[in-house]
Formats: structure tokens, C-alpha cells, sequence
């Protein structure tokens, strides 16, 4: 009697294992996708709060900000301007906890200066890991980079690849750069030589993807500045648009965009395109 | 007086070693060290501190557990049960129980500390092979980590022996030095904010940094003994620090322990 209670609790477990596998994904399915944005205490009690644990959590809040942001872009390409300013808390917050933690850094450049646009907040990020990690070159590169291609501050960008290149470690790369940084013009081979580096440590697909669509566009870019000095040296004035230099056989043909924009000269003679190097959303 | 000791040392580390809470402790690492192993596939470049960071964090829980609820646990049959009055009413005085108690508990946490050690190394070796671009630490300033998180412990301890000598209930004193943990880990930080231009501008009084110094000097500062950032991030610990952190740690638990003696010695069991 004894033994076919045992046999039937047995029955039951076996019948209600693939039923709890069953529910289990199905709730996990039907569960709508939260984007959690948590709130952060004040800095100065952030870590005192998080006791021991401030490096472990510094550690969860940016694997948990690389999948939030994983996320988006696998959904729609770019963030929009509030998630960036959550990922930049986040990133903020990380760093208070562990100011070491490299990856913080690592994704305070490509976020919060590449995509974001906001090169004034990833300085800010970036300096305290400057800092803190005396001996890594990285970060004063990227302050230097950020400088030299987004807020045009070529004395500052001077200044941060002077103290980069003095830091064990620091590659040729820095010669490049500081060569580029000597003349006037060169913000596209920096951005260039800049992503090149980028590729070699991203070690996930979708920042390769995201490295790889932004390097296309910036070589099709200094493919067609290259190709407006060719003009200019033949017919001594600046093309006034783009199409010019297929009518006068100096290229075959315009590139396309990678991020769906188009390429056009603006007033100063640059080369811009409409999509402003993020992907044109479509109506 | 040793050999009178010497039996109740051994009976305590068996117990405690026995302790179902002990072998859980010893799962739990384990277990964490697989999931260690799976965690730090997702670090995106540092992926070596992420792996020190969580294997040291997984190593402090694992002392606190032991702490609050094997010896904790052990406490209680002393002290609600009245076991206690079994130990010292044979041969051994009531400061000798005291220190009996102490070792004994100090014998099972290098025991304990000593197996979470051995099987957190392994698992920063296997993910450094697996991530070998990654992983710049040494493993020198991880077993510093761990000796120092070890000394955190054992003033955890003496701790709850004196908490467990002045209260009537093993779950007050258990409670008490939860707080202490918290106070403990924070207390330097929150000097620190005391003593920074922030509180001036945050508008605390001068009297909040008097206090702070006073709890500070009675609460031992557990967050001295947290070397994990400089186990995780590849920072030289310098050996002056290392020193003084160690000859407080030793003066602060032979105070406690004192204390303790001389409260336990007032003590009545009815």
C-alpha cells in the first residue's frame, strides 16, 4: 500500500515537472519586458550603503547596463535621450562604487560619448578613471579623443594624448594621433584610427556590428573629403555639391550612407551627411 | 591550563565542523564558484575583477554565515538550552569557556576559510584560462584578500562572544552583531564623507564628526579588512597598512575578549 502511495506521489511529480516547465516559460514569455530604471541614492551614501559589496554591485550594474543597452539596439538601433541619461546615472553610479572598474569606462566612451553625443559628461566619467587608474593609457586617449573630435579642443586633446603616450603601454597609435592632432583638418582619420582600435577590443557582436557600420561611414566620408581636395586642386574652388565631382569624373559614384542619411557638402565645405551618423529611423 | 582547554577546543571545532550549516557553507561555495564561472562570460573587458570581485564577495558571506549561524547556532544551545551550565560546572573556569569557545570557533572559520580559499583559487585559475586577455591580477593580492577578509571574521567574532556574554538571548546578540557588520563596513566610509567638504556643504554639524570618531574607535572598522578592490583592480596594498590593520585587529579582539571574561564571570544561570 505503501509502496504504490510512493509510486503514485512519484506519478505526480513527473506529471507536474513538465507542467511547472511548461507555465515557467510561459509566463516567462507573456511577462512584459520592463526596461528597469532604478533609482540611486546620492553618491557619498551609495557607497557607504553598499558596505563590502560596492565592487560586486559596480560589477552587476554594468553587465546589467551592457544588456539594457543590448537591448536596444537590438530593438530599435539608438537609444533615445532619456535612456541615455539613465545609462549615464548608472555609469555614475558604478564609478562611485569602484572608481578601478575599467568597464565603466569603456562603455562611458562608447555610450555616453559616441552615441550619445555627449562628450562634456564622458569627460567628466572619464577623468575619474584617469585618475584612479594612473597607469592605464586608454582613458586619457579617449579624453584626448573626445576633445579632438567632438568639442574641436585641440589644446586639450593635445594635452590628454601627451599624458596617454606617457603611460606604460601606450601603443604607436598615440604617435598617429598626436601627427593628426598637428595639422588642420584630420578629425575623420582620427575617428578612423579611433575605431580601428575600438574593433580590435570589442569582443561582442552587436558593438563589432555597431564599430563596423560607424568605421564604413566615416572611411566613405574621408573617401569623399579626399575626392573634394582633388577637386579643388584641379578647378582651384570648392565643389558646391556633391554631384559635381561625379559630373567632373573624379569619382564613379556617391557612397551610400550605412546609417540610411545622405552625404552632402555644407556651408564650410565639409563633408556631413543627413543622418548625422545614426540610423534614420523609418516612418 | 591548556590541557584543560584542549578538550573543549576539540569538541568545539568537531561540532562546529559537523554542523549541517558548516557542509551548506562549503556547497554554497561551491555553487557560487560555477555560477562565477558563468557571470563572468558576461563581463564585457575586466573580466578578471568581475571574477575576484565575486569570489571574494561570495567568500565574505560565506564567513558571515558561519559566524551568525554555526557559531551563532552554537551560542544558543550554551545559552537557551543552559549547556552552558554542563561545560562549567567540570574543570573549566568560565574565562577558560570563553577562550575554549573563541578557538574553537576560530579553528572551524580557518577550517571553513581554508576550503572556500582552495576552491575560489581554482575557479580564478580556470577562468583566467579561459580568459587569459582579460585577467591580469596576481593571485598574491587575492590570498591577501582572503587572510585579511579572514582577520574581519575573527573580529566578527569576538564580537558576538561578547554580544552572547552580556545578553540573556543568543538571537539579541545574533542581531546585535548584524549590526556591527553593517556599522563596521561603513564606519570608514562615512568618516571619511564626515571629514570631506560634502558634509560641510551638506550642512552636518561639527558634533556629527565628534561622534563618528567615538563610534568609530568602539566599532571595529570591518571595511579595513576589505582588500577587495585592490585584489580586483591589480593595486599595491602597502605593507605599513598591512601591519597596523593587523596589529588592531589583534588588540581590538584580545579587548573584546577580555570583556567578555569579565562579563561572563558576572553572569548567572539559573
Amino acid at each position: 500500500m505503501l509502496k504504490l502511495r510512493e509510486k503514485l506521489i512519484w506519478l505526480l511529480i513527473i506529471i507536474l515537472l513538465p507542467l511547472n516547465f511548461f507555465f515557467l516559460e510561459t509566463s516567462r514569455i507573456n511577462k512584459p519586458h520592463l526596461k528597469e530604471e532604478k533609482l540611486f541614492l546620492p553618491e557619498p551614501f551609495l557607497k557607504i550603503f553598499a558596505g563590502e559589496f560596492n565592487g560586486i554591485i559596480a560589477d552587476f550594474l554594468i553587465i546589467n547596463l551592457s544588456s539594457y543597452y543590448g537591448g536596444i539596439i537590438m530593438e530599435k538601433n539608438e537609444a533615445v535621450e532619456r535612456e541615455f541619461d539613465y545609462m549615464y546615472k548608472v555609469l555614475k553610479a558604478a564609478s562611485t562604487l569602484d572608481p578601478y572598474y575599467f568597464d565603466t569606462y569603456y562603455f562611458t566612451q562608447t555610450i555616453i560619448g559616441w552615441d550619445a553625443r555627449k562628450p562634456e559628461m564622458a569627460i567628466e566619467l572619464l577623468k575619474i578613471g584617469t585618475e584612479k587608474r594612473a597607469k592605464d593609457w586608454l582613458l586619457p586617449y579617449w579624453i584626448g579623443f573626445d576633445y579632438y573630435y567632438f568639442l574641436k579642443n585641440k589644446k586639450l586633446a593635445a594635452h590628454y594624448f601627451k599624458e596617454a603616450a606617457s603611460r606604460p603601454g601606450a601603443t604607436d597609435l598615440l604617435v598617429s594621433m598626436t601627427a593628426i592632432a598637428g595639422y588642420e583638418g584630420g578629425e575623420t582619420e582620427m575617428a578612423i584610427l579611433f575605431l580601428e582600435d575600438a574593433i580590435t577590443r570589442a569582443d561582442d557582436e552587436f558593438k563589432r556590428r555597431k564599430f563596423l557600420t560607424r568605421l564604413d561611414a566615416l572611411k566613405k566620408i574621408l573617401f569623399l573629403e579626399k575626392a573634394v581636395k582633388a577637386y579643388e586642386a584641379k578647378y582651384r574652388k570648392k565643389p558646391e555639391h556633391l554631384q559635381e565631382l561625379v559630373i567632373k569624373n573624379i569619382i564613379t559614384k556617391i557612397p551610400r550612407d550605412p546609417y540610411g542619411g545622405e552625404f552632402y557638402i555644407d556651408n564650410d565645405g565639409k563633408i556631413k551627411t543627413t543622418s548625422n551618423l545614426r540610423f534614420v529611423r523609418k516612418k | 591550563m591548556l590541557s584543560r582547554v584542549y578538550p573543549f577546543i576539540k569538541i568545539t571545532v568537531l561540532d562546529g565542523i559537523r554542523n549541517r550549516i558548516v557542509i551548506g557553507v562549503i556547497a554554497l561555495s561551491i555553487i557560487s564558484c560555477l555560477a562565477n564561472i558563468v557571470i563572468t562570460n558576461l563581463a564585457a573587458q575586466d573580466v578578471g575583477k568581475v571574477a575576484i570581485d565575486f569570489e571574494l564577495s561570495t567568500f565574505s558571506i560565506m564567513g558571515l554565515f558561519v559566524i551568525l549561524f554555526a557559531c551563532g547556532n552554537s551560542l544558543y544551545r550554551d545559552i537557551d538550552k543552559k549547556t552552558v551550565s554542563l561545560a562549567i560546572s567540570r574543570a573549566i573556569s568560565r574565562k577558560e569557556y570563553i577562550l575554549g569557545r573563541f578557538v574553537g570557533y576560530l579553528v572551524t572559520l580557518i577550517f571553513v576559510s581554508f576550503i572556500s580559499t582552495i576552491i575560489g583559487l581554482i575557479t580564478l585559475y580556470l577562468i583566467k584560462f579561459l580568459h587569459p586577455k582579460h585577467f591580469e591580477q596576481t593571485f598574491g593580492t587575492v590570498i591577501l584578500a582572503h587572510l585579511f577578509a579572514f582577520i574581519g571574521f575573527s573580529m566578527l567574532l569576538t564580537v558576538l562572544i561578547l554580544f552572547s556574554s552580556l545578553t540573556t538571548s543568543s538571537y539579541t546578540a545574533i542581531l546585535l552583531t548584524i549590526m556591527i557588520y553593517f556599522i563596521g563596513n561603513s564606519i570608514g566610509e562615512l568618516r571619511d564623507f564626515a571629514e570631506s567638504l560634502a558634509s560641510v556643504v551638506a550642512g552636518f554639524p561639527e558634533s556629527f564628526k565628534v561622534m563618528l570618531r567615538i563610534v568609530h574607535f568602539i566599532v571595529p572598522d570591518l571595511g579595513k579588512f576589505d582588500l577587495k578592490v585592490f585584489a580586483a583592480n591589480v593595486l599595491p596594498v602597502d605593507i605599513s597598512f598591512i601591519v597596523f590593520s593587523i596589529a588592531y585587529a589583534v588588540v581590538y579582539c584580545m579587548i573584546l575578549l577580555l570583556l567578555s571574561m569579565k562579563a561572563f564571570e558576572k553572569r548567572e544561570f539559573i
